[in-house]
Protein backbone atom coordinates (compact mmCIF):
# COMPACT_ATOMS: atom_id res chain seq x y z
CA UNK A 1 0.00 0.00 0.00
CA UNK A 2 1.42 3.19 -1.00
CA UNK A 3 1.33 6.20 1.53
CA UNK A 4 0.45 8.97 0.30
CA UNK A 5 -1.08 12.55 2.01
CA UNK A 6 -5.01 12.72 2.00
CA UNK A 7 -5.03 15.40 -0.73
CA UNK A 8 -3.62 13.12 -3.17
CA UNK A 9 -6.06 10.52 -2.56
CA UNK A 10 -8.57 13.61 -3.00
CA UNK A 11 -6.82 13.61 -6.21
CA UNK A 12 -6.86 10.50 -7.20
CA UNK A 13 -10.04 9.80 -6.46
CA UNK A 14 -11.99 13.37 -7.91
CA UNK A 15 -9.99 13.50 -11.37
CA UNK A 16 -11.23 9.77 -12.77
CA UNK A 17 -14.29 11.41 -11.56
CA UNK A 18 -14.37 14.73 -13.37
CA UNK A 19 -13.37 13.11 -16.63
CA UNK A 20 -15.44 9.86 -16.33
CA UNK A 21 -18.92 12.42 -15.78
CA UNK A 22 -17.05 15.33 -18.19
CA UNK A 23 -17.10 12.82 -20.90
CA UNK A 24 -20.11 10.48 -20.19
CA UNK A 25 -23.17 13.21 -19.11
CA UNK A 26 -25.02 13.72 -22.41
CA UNK A 27 -25.63 17.29 -23.77
CA UNK A 28 -28.94 18.40 -23.46
CA UNK A 29 -30.99 18.94 -25.93
CA UNK A 30 -30.77 22.18 -28.28
CA UNK A 31 -31.48 23.94 -31.58
CA UNK A 32 -28.73 23.86 -34.15
CA UNK A 33 -31.16 25.29 -36.74
CA UNK A 34 -33.72 27.60 -37.73
CA UNK A 35 -35.10 28.11 -40.94
CA UNK A 36 -36.04 31.05 -42.10
CA UNK A 37 -34.12 33.86 -40.13
CA UNK A 38 -37.21 36.63 -40.66
CA UNK A 39 -40.99 36.25 -40.12
CA UNK A 40 -43.22 38.37 -41.05
CA UNK A 41 -46.27 39.77 -39.03
CA UNK A 42 -50.10 39.04 -40.60
CA UNK A 43 -48.77 36.39 -42.55
CA UNK A 44 -48.50 32.49 -41.85
CA UNK A 45 -45.03 31.23 -41.07
CA UNK A 46 -43.80 27.55 -41.31
CA UNK A 47 -40.27 27.46 -39.10
CA UNK A 48 -38.30 24.40 -40.03
CA UNK A 49 -36.09 23.72 -36.94
CA UNK A 50 -32.99 21.22 -36.59
CA UNK A 51 -32.66 19.91 -32.72
CA UNK A 52 -29.77 18.47 -30.92
CA UNK A 53 -30.13 15.41 -28.98
CA UNK A 54 -33.96 16.05 -29.55
CA UNK A 55 -36.32 13.37 -29.15
CA UNK A 56 -39.57 15.34 -31.24
CA UNK A 57 -41.28 11.97 -32.10
CA UNK A 58 -41.45 10.47 -28.50
CA UNK A 59 -44.53 10.42 -26.38
CA UNK A 60 -46.41 13.30 -25.96
CA UNK A 61 -47.51 16.65 -26.81
CA UNK A 62 -45.29 19.38 -28.10
CA UNK A 63 -45.34 23.11 -27.73
CA UNK A 64 -43.57 25.82 -29.26
CA UNK A 65 -43.97 29.81 -28.27
CA UNK A 66 -42.48 32.80 -30.11
CA UNK A 67 -41.56 35.09 -27.35
CA UNK A 68 -40.31 38.86 -26.73
CA UNK A 69 -40.31 40.45 -23.09
CA UNK A 70 -43.45 39.02 -21.47
CA UNK A 71 -45.36 38.63 -24.49
CA UNK A 72 -45.56 35.24 -26.27
CA UNK A 73 -47.67 33.58 -29.24
CA UNK A 74 -47.98 30.05 -29.71
CA UNK A 75 -47.50 28.01 -32.53
CA UNK A 76 -50.80 26.60 -34.54
CA UNK A 77 -49.51 23.54 -35.26
CA UNK A 78 -46.32 21.48 -34.13
CA UNK A 79 -45.25 19.06 -37.49
CA UNK A 80 -43.36 16.36 -36.10
CA UNK A 81 -40.65 14.94 -39.07
CA UNK A 82 -38.38 12.98 -36.76
CA UNK A 83 -36.57 12.88 -33.81
CA UNK A 84 -34.68 15.84 -34.94
CA UNK A 85 -36.33 17.80 -37.36
CA UNK A 86 -40.37 19.36 -36.57
CA UNK A 87 -41.50 22.11 -38.66
CA UNK A 88 -43.37 25.14 -36.23
CA UNK A 89 -46.56 26.72 -37.92
CA UNK A 90 -46.66 30.38 -36.99
CA UNK A 91 -50.02 32.48 -38.08
CA UNK A 92 -48.26 35.99 -36.35
CA UNK A 93 -50.49 39.13 -35.63
CA UNK A 94 -49.02 42.33 -35.37
CA UNK A 95 -46.76 42.60 -32.63
CA UNK A 96 -48.24 45.15 -29.73
CA UNK A 97 -45.58 46.63 -28.08
CA UNK A 98 -43.49 47.78 -30.45
CA UNK A 99 -43.25 50.78 -32.78
CA UNK A 100 -40.43 49.35 -34.79
CA UNK A 101 -40.35 47.60 -37.71
CA UNK A 102 -38.22 44.72 -36.45
CA UNK A 103 -38.52 42.86 -33.38
CA UNK A 104 -36.34 39.78 -31.89
CA UNK A 105 -38.03 36.84 -31.15
CA UNK A 106 -37.21 33.97 -29.09
CA UNK A 107 -38.31 30.84 -29.72
CA UNK A 108 -39.27 28.46 -26.57
CA UNK A 109 -40.52 24.76 -26.78
CA UNK A 110 -42.23 22.64 -24.15
CA UNK A 111 -41.44 18.59 -25.13
CA UNK A 112 -41.84 15.85 -22.59
CA UNK A 113 -38.12 15.95 -21.74
CA UNK A 114 -37.76 19.84 -20.90
CA UNK A 115 -37.93 23.31 -21.87
CA UNK A 116 -36.19 24.34 -25.69
CA UNK A 117 -34.74 27.88 -25.47
CA UNK A 118 -33.53 29.54 -28.25
CA UNK A 119 -32.85 33.59 -27.65
CA UNK A 120 -33.04 35.67 -30.58
CA UNK A 121 -34.32 33.07 -33.02
CA UNK A 122 -35.91 35.18 -35.77
CA UNK A 123 -36.68 38.30 -36.02
CA UNK A 124 -39.87 39.47 -36.77
CA UNK A 125 -40.86 41.88 -40.04
CA UNK A 126 -43.57 44.39 -38.95
CA UNK A 127 -44.01 45.64 -42.48
CA UNK A 128 -47.51 46.05 -43.80
CA UNK A 129 -47.01 45.85 -47.32
CA UNK A 130 -46.22 42.38 -46.53
CA UNK A 131 -49.29 41.20 -45.11
CA UNK A 132 -51.74 38.52 -46.71
CA UNK A 133 -54.69 39.66 -47.60
CA UNK A 134 -57.75 38.96 -45.69
CA UNK A 135 -55.29 37.05 -43.14
CA UNK A 136 -56.95 35.76 -39.83
CA UNK A 137 -54.76 35.01 -37.35
CA UNK A 138 -55.39 31.42 -34.72
CA UNK A 139 -53.51 33.03 -31.43
CA UNK A 140 -52.82 36.20 -30.06
CA UNK A 141 -50.07 37.49 -28.16
CA UNK A 142 -50.76 37.30 -24.54
CA UNK A 143 -48.71 38.03 -21.29
CA UNK A 144 -50.27 35.12 -19.36
CA UNK A 145 -47.33 33.07 -17.61
CA UNK A 146 -45.82 30.20 -19.70
CA UNK A 147 -45.76 26.67 -17.91
CA UNK A 148 -43.53 24.16 -19.46
CA UNK A 149 -42.42 20.91 -17.90
CA UNK A 150 -39.84 20.18 -15.87
CA UNK A 151 -36.63 19.33 -16.88
CA UNK A 152 -35.79 15.24 -16.72
CA UNK A 153 -32.75 13.97 -17.35
CA UNK A 154 -29.38 14.40 -15.80
CA UNK A 155 -27.47 16.49 -18.60
CA UNK A 156 -25.32 19.41 -19.55
CA UNK A 157 -27.15 22.55 -20.70
CA UNK A 158 -27.28 23.34 -24.61
CA UNK A 159 -25.35 26.66 -24.95
CA UNK A 160 -25.77 27.89 -28.28
CA UNK A 161 -22.03 28.17 -29.85
CA UNK A 162 -20.44 26.22 -27.24
CA UNK A 163 -22.16 22.73 -27.90
CA UNK A 164 -20.22 19.84 -26.74
CA UNK A 165 -17.12 21.69 -26.25
CA UNK A 166 -19.21 22.92 -23.05
CA UNK A 167 -17.27 19.94 -21.35
CA UNK A 168 -14.25 21.86 -21.65
CA UNK A 169 -15.17 24.15 -18.55
CA UNK A 170 -14.05 21.16 -16.46
CA UNK A 171 -10.62 21.06 -17.98
CA UNK A 172 -9.51 24.56 -19.19
CA UNK A 173 -10.98 27.04 -16.57
CA UNK A 174 -9.73 24.88 -13.17
CA UNK A 175 -6.46 25.05 -14.88
CA UNK A 176 -6.30 29.04 -13.82
CA UNK A 177 -7.83 28.77 -10.36
CA UNK A 178 -4.80 25.91 -9.70
CA UNK A 179 -2.49 28.38 -11.20
CA UNK A 180 -3.49 31.05 -9.23
CA UNK A 181 -3.36 29.00 -5.82
CA UNK A 182 0.20 27.91 -6.64
CA UNK A 183 1.44 31.40 -7.37
CA UNK A 184 -0.10 32.38 -4.51
CA UNK A 185 1.60 30.06 -2.26
CA UNK A 186 5.14 30.40 -3.84
CA UNK A 187 4.99 34.46 -2.87
CA UNK A 188 4.27 32.61 0.87
CA UNK A 189 7.36 30.45 0.82
CA UNK A 190 9.11 33.60 -1.24
CA UNK A 191 8.22 35.30 1.98
CA UNK A 192 9.15 32.81 4.47
CA UNK A 193 12.85 32.71 2.55
CA UNK A 194 13.20 36.52 2.86
CA UNK A 195 12.43 36.43 6.57
CA UNK A 196 14.26 33.12 7.39
CA UNK A 197 16.69 32.45 5.15
CA UNK A 198 16.31 28.77 4.84
CA UNK A 199 17.05 27.26 1.57
CA UNK A 200 14.02 25.14 1.60
CA UNK A 201 11.85 27.60 1.14
CA UNK A 202 13.93 28.39 -1.74
CA UNK A 203 13.38 25.53 -3.96
CA UNK A 204 9.66 25.64 -2.38
CA UNK A 205 9.14 28.93 -4.66
CA UNK A 206 10.85 27.73 -7.67
CA UNK A 207 8.85 24.31 -7.60
CA UNK A 208 5.69 26.13 -7.15
CA UNK A 209 5.94 28.67 -9.45
CA UNK A 210 7.26 26.17 -12.09
CA UNK A 211 3.98 23.79 -11.74
CA UNK A 212 2.22 26.97 -11.61
CA UNK A 213 3.78 28.54 -15.11
CA UNK A 214 3.18 24.43 -16.50
CA UNK A 215 -0.75 25.13 -15.69
CA UNK A 216 -0.79 28.59 -17.15
CA UNK A 217 0.98 26.94 -20.82
CA UNK A 218 -2.22 23.71 -20.27
CA UNK A 219 -4.34 26.76 -19.95
CA UNK A 220 -3.06 28.69 -22.60
CA UNK A 221 -3.66 25.79 -24.87
CA UNK A 222 -6.61 24.10 -23.76
CA UNK A 223 -8.16 27.74 -24.12
CA UNK A 224 -7.20 28.06 -27.35
CA UNK A 225 -8.32 24.53 -28.79
CA UNK A 226 -11.49 25.77 -27.29
CA UNK A 227 -11.42 29.18 -29.38
CA UNK A 228 -10.74 27.19 -31.99
CA UNK A 229 -14.24 25.50 -31.54
CA UNK A 230 -16.55 28.37 -30.35
CA UNK A 231 -14.74 31.35 -31.68
CA UNK A 232 -13.28 30.40 -34.95
CA UNK A 233 -9.83 30.91 -34.50
CA UNK A 234 -6.93 29.51 -32.05
CA UNK A 235 -6.19 33.00 -31.45
CA UNK A 236 -8.40 36.06 -31.38
CA UNK A 237 -6.42 38.50 -29.15
CA UNK A 238 -9.38 38.51 -26.54
CA UNK A 239 -7.80 40.61 -23.94
CA UNK A 240 -7.60 37.83 -21.26
CA UNK A 241 -5.43 35.83 -23.73
CA UNK A 242 -2.93 38.41 -24.31
CA UNK A 243 -3.16 38.75 -20.29
CA UNK A 244 -2.25 34.91 -20.11
CA UNK A 245 0.26 35.43 -22.72
CA UNK A 246 2.12 38.38 -20.66
CA UNK A 247 1.86 36.89 -17.07
CA UNK A 248 3.49 34.27 -18.56
CA UNK A 249 5.59 36.33 -19.63
CA UNK A 250 6.45 37.75 -16.61
CA UNK A 251 7.36 34.70 -15.13
CA UNK A 252 9.46 34.20 -17.56
CA UNK A 253 11.61 36.98 -15.92
CA UNK A 254 11.52 34.91 -12.87
CA UNK A 255 13.54 32.24 -14.45
CA UNK A 256 15.71 34.57 -16.25
CA UNK A 257 16.81 35.97 -13.46
CA UNK A 258 17.97 33.18 -12.02
CA UNK A 259 19.29 31.56 -14.54
CA UNK A 260 21.69 34.79 -14.81
CA UNK A 261 22.80 34.36 -11.27
CA UNK A 262 25.51 31.66 -9.83
CA UNK A 263 25.43 32.51 -6.66
CA UNK A 264 22.67 30.40 -5.05
CA UNK A 265 22.20 33.03 -1.96
CA UNK A 266 21.81 36.11 -4.16
CA UNK A 267 19.49 33.83 -6.98
CA UNK A 268 17.43 33.10 -4.06
CA UNK A 269 16.88 36.63 -2.80
CA UNK A 270 16.33 38.72 -5.89
CA UNK A 271 14.54 35.67 -7.22
CA UNK A 272 12.51 35.14 -4.67
CA UNK A 273 11.88 39.55 -4.35
CA UNK A 274 11.11 39.16 -8.16
CA UNK A 275 8.42 36.66 -7.58
CA UNK A 276 6.45 38.94 -4.80
CA UNK A 277 6.56 41.99 -7.22
CA UNK A 278 5.76 39.87 -10.10
CA UNK A 279 2.67 38.40 -8.37
CA UNK A 280 1.59 41.34 -7.11
CA UNK A 281 1.65 43.65 -10.38
CA UNK A 282 -0.25 40.43 -12.22
CA UNK A 283 -3.12 40.83 -10.27
CA UNK A 284 -4.46 44.14 -12.05
CA UNK A 285 -3.10 42.63 -14.60
CA UNK A 286 -5.34 39.25 -14.53
CA UNK A 287 -8.62 40.80 -12.13
CA UNK A 288 -8.46 44.53 -12.88
CA UNK A 289 -7.71 45.56 -16.56
CA UNK A 290 -9.35 43.06 -17.89
CA UNK A 291 -12.81 44.39 -16.82
CA UNK A 292 -12.53 47.19 -18.80
CA UNK A 293 -12.25 45.88 -22.27
CA UNK A 294 -14.80 44.03 -24.23
CA UNK A 295 -13.84 40.21 -24.41
CA UNK A 296 -15.41 37.05 -25.52
CA UNK A 297 -14.97 35.91 -22.36
CA UNK A 298 -17.87 35.36 -19.90
CA UNK A 299 -17.44 37.47 -16.73
CA UNK A 300 -16.21 40.99 -19.19
CA UNK A 301 -17.98 44.27 -19.59
CA UNK A 302 -18.88 44.21 -16.54
CA UNK A 303 -20.81 40.52 -16.04
CA UNK A 304 -20.51 38.49 -13.58
CA UNK A 305 -18.04 35.57 -14.33
CA UNK A 306 -19.86 32.46 -12.59
CA UNK A 307 -23.03 33.45 -12.24
CA UNK A 308 -26.03 31.06 -13.15
CA UNK A 309 -26.29 31.66 -16.48
CA UNK A 310 -22.66 29.81 -16.99
CA UNK A 311 -23.00 26.92 -14.81
CA UNK A 312 -25.80 25.07 -14.18
CA UNK A 313 -26.77 22.71 -10.89
CA UNK A 314 -25.13 19.54 -13.07
CA UNK A 315 -22.01 21.54 -14.02
CA UNK A 316 -21.70 22.48 -10.70
CA UNK A 317 -21.85 18.88 -9.60
CA UNK A 318 -18.39 17.74 -11.88
CA UNK A 319 -16.91 22.08 -11.81
CA UNK A 320 -16.07 21.97 -8.39
CA UNK A 321 -14.74 19.21 -7.52
CA UNK A 322 -12.32 19.80 -10.73
CA UNK A 323 -11.42 22.72 -8.99
CA UNK A 324 -9.77 20.99 -5.90
CA UNK A 325 -8.71 18.03 -7.78
CA UNK A 326 -6.35 20.22 -10.15
CA UNK A 327 -4.99 22.56 -7.25
CA UNK A 328 -4.24 18.91 -5.85
CA UNK A 329 -2.89 18.06 -8.53
CA UNK A 330 -0.81 21.15 -9.19
CA UNK A 331 0.62 21.17 -5.64
CA UNK A 332 1.87 17.57 -6.32
CA UNK A 333 3.37 18.38 -9.05
CA UNK A 334 5.65 21.04 -7.45
CA UNK A 335 6.16 18.57 -4.46
CA UNK A 336 7.76 16.27 -6.78
CA UNK A 337 9.85 18.94 -8.52
CA UNK A 338 10.97 20.16 -5.07
CA UNK A 339 11.62 16.71 -3.62
CA UNK A 340 13.88 16.41 -6.66
CA UNK A 341 15.60 19.54 -6.23
CA UNK A 342 16.02 17.36 -2.36
CA UNK A 343 17.65 14.85 -4.20
CA UNK A 344 19.95 16.47 -6.20
CA UNK A 345 21.16 18.67 -3.20
CA UNK A 346 22.34 15.08 -1.37
CA UNK A 347 24.19 14.32 -4.05
CA UNK A 348 26.01 17.63 -4.29
CA UNK B 1 15.42 61.34 6.76
CA UNK B 2 14.00 64.00 4.24
CA UNK B 3 17.74 65.30 3.96
CA UNK B 4 19.28 62.56 3.23
CA UNK B 5 16.67 62.24 0.50
CA UNK B 6 17.43 65.91 -0.72
CA UNK B 7 21.34 65.66 -0.30
CA UNK B 8 21.18 62.17 -2.35
CA UNK B 9 18.86 64.03 -4.92
CA UNK B 10 21.50 66.61 -5.83
CA UNK B 11 24.32 64.77 -5.84
CA UNK B 12 22.52 62.65 -8.48
CA UNK B 13 21.66 66.00 -9.94
CA UNK B 14 24.68 67.49 -9.73
CA UNK B 15 26.63 64.59 -11.25
CA UNK B 16 24.00 64.42 -14.11
CA UNK B 17 24.79 67.66 -14.72
CA UNK B 18 28.21 67.84 -14.72
CA UNK B 19 29.07 65.08 -17.00
CA UNK B 20 25.76 65.45 -18.89
CA UNK B 21 26.41 61.97 -20.34
CA UNK B 22 22.69 60.33 -19.45
CA UNK B 23 20.87 63.51 -20.15
CA UNK B 24 22.75 63.93 -23.60
CA UNK B 25 22.78 60.34 -24.61
CA UNK B 26 19.00 60.41 -23.63
CA UNK B 27 18.38 63.11 -25.73
CA UNK B 28 20.13 62.34 -28.87
CA UNK B 29 18.53 58.59 -28.26
CA UNK B 30 15.22 60.41 -28.28
CA UNK B 31 15.91 62.71 -31.09
CA UNK B 32 16.74 59.60 -33.30
CA UNK B 33 14.20 57.72 -32.98
CA UNK B 34 11.81 59.99 -33.89
CA UNK B 35 14.00 61.11 -37.04
CA UNK B 36 13.26 57.35 -37.63
CA UNK B 37 9.78 57.49 -37.07
CA UNK B 38 9.63 60.56 -39.11
CA UNK B 39 11.16 59.32 -42.55
CA UNK B 40 9.09 55.87 -41.92
CA UNK B 41 5.95 57.31 -41.04
CA UNK B 42 6.22 60.74 -42.91
CA UNK B 43 2.59 61.23 -41.60
CA UNK B 44 0.58 59.66 -39.01
CA UNK B 45 -2.80 59.12 -38.38
CA UNK B 46 -4.52 59.68 -34.75
CA UNK B 47 -4.66 55.46 -34.00
CA UNK B 48 -0.71 55.61 -34.82
CA UNK B 49 -0.10 58.45 -33.10
CA UNK B 50 -1.20 56.92 -29.67
CA UNK B 51 0.51 54.22 -30.39
CA UNK B 52 3.77 56.00 -31.70
CA UNK B 53 3.64 58.25 -28.53
CA UNK B 54 3.76 55.16 -26.25
CA UNK B 55 6.58 53.04 -28.31
CA UNK B 56 8.59 56.32 -27.95
CA UNK B 57 7.75 56.73 -24.25
CA UNK B 58 8.29 53.50 -23.15
CA UNK B 59 11.57 52.86 -24.66
CA UNK B 60 12.71 56.44 -23.50
CA UNK B 61 12.13 55.36 -20.02
CA UNK B 62 13.52 51.78 -20.16
CA UNK B 63 17.39 53.66 -21.74
CA UNK B 64 16.57 56.44 -19.04
CA UNK B 65 16.43 54.58 -16.06
CA UNK B 66 18.16 51.49 -16.72
CA UNK B 67 21.58 51.47 -15.33
CA UNK B 68 20.56 53.75 -12.33
CA UNK B 69 21.68 51.91 -9.68
CA UNK B 70 25.37 51.08 -11.21
CA UNK B 71 26.14 54.21 -12.75
CA UNK B 72 28.10 55.28 -9.88
CA UNK B 73 31.86 53.93 -9.50
CA UNK B 74 32.29 51.11 -7.13
CA UNK B 75 34.01 53.47 -4.23
CA UNK B 76 31.37 55.78 -4.20
CA UNK B 77 28.86 53.63 -4.35
CA UNK B 78 29.97 51.69 -0.80
CA UNK B 79 30.31 55.10 0.65
CA UNK B 80 26.28 55.96 -0.47
CA UNK B 81 25.79 52.24 0.77
CA UNK B 82 27.37 52.81 4.44
CA UNK B 83 26.19 56.16 4.75
CA UNK B 84 22.47 56.62 3.81
CA UNK B 85 19.18 54.66 4.46
CA UNK B 86 17.70 52.14 2.12
CA UNK B 87 14.76 54.51 1.88
CA UNK B 88 16.08 57.37 1.23
CA UNK B 89 18.15 55.95 -1.18
CA UNK B 90 14.91 54.81 -2.94
CA UNK B 91 13.24 57.94 -2.44
CA UNK B 92 15.78 60.18 -3.84
CA UNK B 93 16.18 57.43 -7.23
CA UNK B 94 12.27 57.43 -7.50
CA UNK B 95 12.36 61.30 -7.43
CA UNK B 96 15.18 61.57 -9.67
CA UNK B 97 13.95 58.92 -12.15
CA UNK B 98 10.48 60.70 -12.01
CA UNK B 99 11.75 64.29 -12.53
CA UNK B 100 13.83 63.17 -15.14
CA UNK B 101 11.36 61.29 -16.67
CA UNK B 102 8.85 63.92 -17.13
CA UNK B 103 10.96 66.63 -18.29
CA UNK B 104 12.13 63.69 -20.94
CA UNK B 105 8.86 62.85 -21.58
CA UNK B 106 7.47 66.88 -22.42
CA UNK B 107 10.03 67.04 -24.77
CA UNK B 108 9.03 63.90 -26.58
CA UNK B 109 5.61 64.79 -27.06
CA UNK B 110 7.02 68.51 -27.95
CA UNK B 111 9.44 66.76 -30.70
CA UNK B 112 6.55 64.76 -31.61
CA UNK B 113 4.17 67.56 -32.08
CA UNK B 114 6.88 69.18 -34.16
CA UNK B 115 7.84 65.94 -36.39
CA UNK B 116 4.11 64.53 -36.65
CA UNK B 117 1.15 66.43 -34.98
CA UNK B 118 -0.79 66.96 -31.71
CA UNK B 119 -4.13 65.44 -31.94
CA UNK B 120 -4.84 66.33 -28.24
CA UNK B 121 -8.15 68.07 -27.84
CA UNK B 122 -8.76 67.26 -23.73
CA UNK B 123 -5.17 68.84 -22.37
CA UNK B 124 -6.63 68.07 -18.62
CA UNK B 125 -6.79 64.67 -19.09
CA UNK B 126 -3.60 64.10 -21.54
CA UNK B 127 -1.51 66.27 -18.73
CA UNK B 128 -3.04 63.15 -15.90
CA UNK B 129 -2.40 60.80 -17.65
CA UNK B 130 1.26 61.50 -18.85
CA UNK B 131 2.04 62.40 -15.46
CA UNK B 132 0.00 59.16 -13.93
CA UNK B 133 1.61 57.21 -15.86
CA UNK B 134 5.34 58.34 -15.74
CA UNK B 135 5.06 57.68 -11.89
CA UNK B 136 4.35 54.50 -12.05
CA UNK B 137 6.57 53.56 -15.00
CA UNK B 138 9.17 55.60 -12.99
CA UNK B 139 8.31 53.54 -9.70
CA UNK B 140 8.33 49.75 -11.73
CA UNK B 141 11.43 50.54 -13.46
CA UNK B 142 13.68 51.53 -10.48
CA UNK B 143 12.46 48.82 -8.58
CA UNK B 144 13.59 46.45 -12.00
CA UNK B 145 16.61 48.67 -12.83
CA UNK B 146 17.92 47.54 -9.37
CA UNK B 147 17.38 43.88 -9.70
CA UNK B 148 18.60 44.45 -13.28
CA UNK B 149 21.74 46.01 -11.15
CA UNK B 150 21.71 43.07 -8.86
CA UNK B 151 21.30 39.80 -11.55
CA UNK B 152 24.40 40.60 -14.28
CA UNK B 153 23.42 44.22 -15.29
CA UNK B 154 22.87 43.79 -18.95
CA UNK B 155 20.55 45.91 -20.42
CA UNK B 156 18.52 43.34 -22.42
CA UNK B 157 17.41 41.74 -18.97
CA UNK B 158 15.74 45.37 -17.92
CA UNK B 159 13.79 45.21 -21.16
CA UNK B 160 12.63 42.05 -20.44
CA UNK B 161 11.61 42.25 -17.16
CA UNK B 162 9.79 45.57 -17.49
CA UNK B 163 8.11 45.55 -20.49
CA UNK B 164 5.63 43.14 -19.14
CA UNK B 165 5.50 44.77 -16.00
CA UNK B 166 4.07 48.02 -16.97
CA UNK B 167 1.37 46.39 -19.06
CA UNK B 168 -1.39 47.30 -17.05
CA UNK B 169 -0.20 50.83 -17.13
CA UNK B 170 0.25 51.08 -20.42
CA UNK B 171 -3.24 49.31 -21.36
CA UNK B 172 -5.30 52.00 -19.66
CA UNK B 173 -2.62 54.55 -20.45
CA UNK B 174 -3.31 54.39 -23.66
CA UNK B 175 -6.84 54.11 -23.59
CA UNK B 176 -7.37 57.02 -21.95
CA UNK B 177 -4.56 58.81 -24.51
CA UNK B 178 -7.88 57.56 -27.03
CA UNK B 179 -10.16 59.49 -24.85
CA UNK B 180 -7.89 63.08 -24.72
CA UNK B 181 -7.60 62.75 -28.30
CA UNK B 182 -11.03 61.85 -28.59
CA UNK B 183 -10.81 58.81 -30.92
CA UNK B 184 -12.97 56.95 -28.48
CA UNK B 185 -15.65 57.90 -26.17
CA UNK B 186 -15.71 57.03 -22.93
CA UNK B 187 -17.42 58.55 -19.74
CA UNK B 188 -16.37 56.16 -17.80
CA UNK B 189 -12.57 56.90 -18.33
CA UNK B 190 -12.12 57.81 -14.73
CA UNK B 191 -12.23 54.19 -13.50
CA UNK B 192 -8.54 54.20 -16.17
CA UNK B 193 -7.35 56.85 -13.87
CA UNK B 194 -8.08 55.56 -10.70
CA UNK B 195 -6.87 52.08 -11.69
CA UNK B 196 -3.31 53.61 -12.65
CA UNK B 197 -3.33 55.57 -9.27
CA UNK B 198 -4.10 52.58 -7.56
CA UNK B 199 -1.07 50.10 -9.54
CA UNK B 200 1.13 53.05 -8.68
CA UNK B 201 0.17 52.71 -4.81
CA UNK B 202 -0.03 49.10 -4.90
CA UNK B 203 4.09 49.46 -6.35
CA UNK B 204 5.28 52.23 -3.98
CA UNK B 205 4.11 49.96 -1.03
CA UNK B 206 5.47 47.18 -2.01
CA UNK B 207 8.63 49.04 -3.44
CA UNK B 208 9.05 50.26 0.44
CA UNK B 209 8.80 46.52 2.09
CA UNK B 210 11.18 44.97 -0.63
CA UNK B 211 13.98 47.50 -1.52
CA UNK B 212 15.48 47.53 1.29
CA UNK B 213 15.69 43.67 1.51
CA UNK B 214 17.23 44.04 -2.07
CA UNK B 215 19.41 46.94 -1.56
CA UNK B 216 21.10 45.35 1.21
CA UNK B 217 23.87 42.56 -0.10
Amino acid sequence: MVKLAWWKWVAIIIMPYVILMGFMVPLGQGIVNINPFIVKSLNTNTLTITGYNTRFNSEGKIKAWLRQGEWHLEADQVLVQDERHASLVFSIPVFPDSMQNQVDLSLVMDTPDGPLVLPSAVSLSQDVAHATPGFQAAGQWSKEMLTVREESNFNYPFRNILGETIRNTYFHVPLWFAMVMVFMFSVYYSYRYLRFKEIQDEWKTESLVAAGVLFGILGTVTGAIWARFTWGAFWSFDVKQNMTAISLLIYGGYFLIRSNLGDPDARARISSIYNIFAFVLLIPLIFIIPRRFDSLHPGSGGNPAFGSQDLDNTMRLVFYPAVIAYICIAFWISQIRYRIKLLYNKID
Amino acid sequence: MLREVFGLLGKDFKSELRNKQALTSISLYLFSIILVLYYSLMRVERMTWTGLLWIVLIFLSINTVQGCFSREVKQRHWYIYTLARPLSVYFSKVLYNLILLLGLNALAILLIGLFFTLPVTHWPLFILTMVLSTSGISLIFTFISLITAKSGDQAVVMTILATPLIFPILMAGSRLCLVAIELIQDSNYYKDLLSIFAMNLITFALSVFLFPILWRD
